[in-house]
Parts: structure tokens; sequence; C-alpha cells
């Protein structure tokens, strides 16, 4: 994979998607961390979370995706 | 799958605790507002969670109802992700001085440019005058001279020399040639060029007169060249103190 080349567009769209994901992953365990902590572990609301953060990695793996398909 | 954890759990120490320990030992906050029958709860302050109103603790990150996250608590997570942006930006930062050093050379380059241009300027500007043309050879060669002159030492200033003199000498000749024009003093022949040359210039020799003795025909010359000289007014008088002899003899 040629990484000289990029989009600088789609290489600034996976950067954003990576630090989402990222917060979005320590959010989670933030969530999980205080229910537990409290003894009020909502799995509906952590399973939100958990979509919300799918999302994101699906976004991500694709843009990835494109990003080592470009290939110059 | 069974998990089997013999430490105390956060759950397991919050309950007997005060309200005002560490937050891992604090008790549950969220589903249980505090009641008047509880007063060490009801001492501790509550928070609203800005989402879904839900009572959370004061260092309470997330709300453990909707999940939201509460600004106002102390996050590391969040001071750790700031830190990690904040170098991030300084090292995208940091490459900036080469491009001020590109600049730098180029802008050091133009300035020594300078002198050419100048050069360029003087050439264009002089047009066609002769003399003006014979000083530009002579700087040319002296500043040739002079750039070897660096590397060869005191012996590369003959070339040097030797182009000053051959200017003198084509200045001297273009002078004679032009001695027919008209505001010129005419026909002066000066008998001191025989006498020893102190100092060469673009428009003449001086010669040392010390110990010389005019002969009549100078003096005659120096009268007729005196008298011109005073004939002349304006441009033509300005014109003529370029064609003076090396020497006028006062009568």
């Amino acid at each position: 994979m040629s990484t000289a080349a990029q989009d600088p567009d789609l290489v600034g769209r996976r950067d954003r998607l990576t630090e989402r994901f990222t917060l979005g992953q320590a959010e989670l365990g933030g969530i999980f961390y205080e229910m537990a902590i409290r003894d009020h572990v909502r799995l509906d609301v952590l399973m939100r979370k958990a979509a919300a953060l799918q999302r994101v990695d699906a976004e991500l793996t694709e843009v990835q995706r494109e990003l080592d398909g470009a290939g110059w | 799958m069974t998990f089997t954890d013999d430490r105390p759990t956060a759950r397991a120490v919050a309950a007997p605790q005060p309200a005002t320990g560490p937050p891992h030992t604090r008790p549950l906050a969220a589903t249980e507002p505090p009641t008047a029958a509880d007063p060490a709860r009801a001492a501790t302050r509550w928070e609203q969670c800005d989402q879904c109103q839900s009572p959370v603790d004061q260092a309470q990150r997330y709300c453990v109802v909707c999940g939201t996250n509460q600004r106002r608590a102390d996050d590391p997570v969040t001071r750790f992700f700031v830190a990690a942006r904040r170098s991030r930006t300084a090292v995208a930062v940091a490459p900036a001085p080469t491009g001020r050093t590109v600049s730098t050379t180029v802008a050091a380059l133009l300035i020594a440019l300078l002198p050419v241009a100048a050069g360029i300027g003087i050439v264009v500007g002089r047009g066609s005058a002769d003399s003006g043309d014979q000083v530009i050879e002579a700087l040319k060669a002296v500043r040739g001279t002079q750039t070897a002159g660096a590397a060869t030492g005191a012996a590369a200033m003959a070339p040097a020399d030797e182009a000053l003199a051959a200017t003198n000498a084509d200045a001297d000749a273009a002078k004679k040639a032009k001695a027919s024009d008209g505001g010129k003093v005419e026909g002066i022949d000066t008998s001191t060029e025989q006498a020893p040359i102190l100092a060469s210039g673009p428009t003449g020799n001086a010669r040392k007169l010390e110990d010389t003795k005019p002969t009549k025909k100078d003096i005659e010359e120096s009268k007729k060249a005196v008298d011109q000289i005073n004939s002349r007014k304006g441009k033509e008088y300005i014109d003529q103190q370029r064609d003076l002899p090396d020497s006028i003899v006062i009568p």
C-alpha cells in the first residue's frame, strides 16, 4: 500500500472516525464502570451505546478499505 | 461460564462507607435519590443529569440511567485525550522551520543578486556613452580580478592594473578623437606629458609638476585654454571641464 499519494480528504475522514471510535470505546467502558460501582448496570443503555460504536466501527472499516484499495 | 472473584468489589464496600469517600466506594446514586429517612445521604449534594434529569453524584462521570457523560466531573480519560491532541498538534507545527529555511535561502540569494541587478541598471541607464562603458569595463575587470585575488593574493592584482591602464589609454584616445567637437579645448597639446605620471584615472593622468618648467608653447596653450574656460557658460562650461589638459600653466 502506498501511503504517499492517498486522498487527503479520505485520510482526514479516517482520522476523525478513529478519534470518534476511540472516544466511544472509552466512554462505553466509563459508563459500565460507573454502573458497576453503583450496582446499577443497565444493559439496554450499554447496548445502545455499543450499537452507536458499532456504526462508527463499520464506517471506519469502510473508509480504511477505500484507502487500502486506492493503492496508487 | 461462572466468574469467581474473591476481591472486595465496589458494591461490597460501597454500602457501609460514608458518602464522602472516593468514587469507587460511594453508594448507588441514580436509582436511590436522597430521602429524609437517610440523613447521611441527604447531606450529600446531588446534581441532575442534563439528558434525563436523573440525580447524579458530583463525581459521577456518566449517568447510569441514560449513559450521558457528565462534564462537570473530573475525567482522566478526557484529560489524556486532550493532552494527546495537543502533542499531535505540536508535532504537526514543528516542521514549519524547514519552510522558513527555504525562504531565508531564497531571500539571501536575491540579496546576493542585487549588485548584478544594479550593474545591469547602470549599463542600461548609461546607454551608449563611451566613457560609461569604459568605466563599467574597468569595474568588471577589477571585480573579476578581486574575485580571483581572494585565492591568489596580491599577485592577482596586476591584471586589474593592466585592465585599468588599458581603459585609461582608451579614454585618452577617445579624448583626443573628440577634441575637434564643439565645446572642447581645441588644439591643446600639453608638453608636460613628458613629466612622470603620479596617478591615472578614466579622465586623464595626474603628472608630477614639481621641478618642471613650462615651455613657451605650454604657456600659450594654457592661456588659450584659460580664455576658453572663461568664455564658456552653463552646460558648455561643465562639458569643457572634461577635456582640459592635464596641466595648465598659470601665466
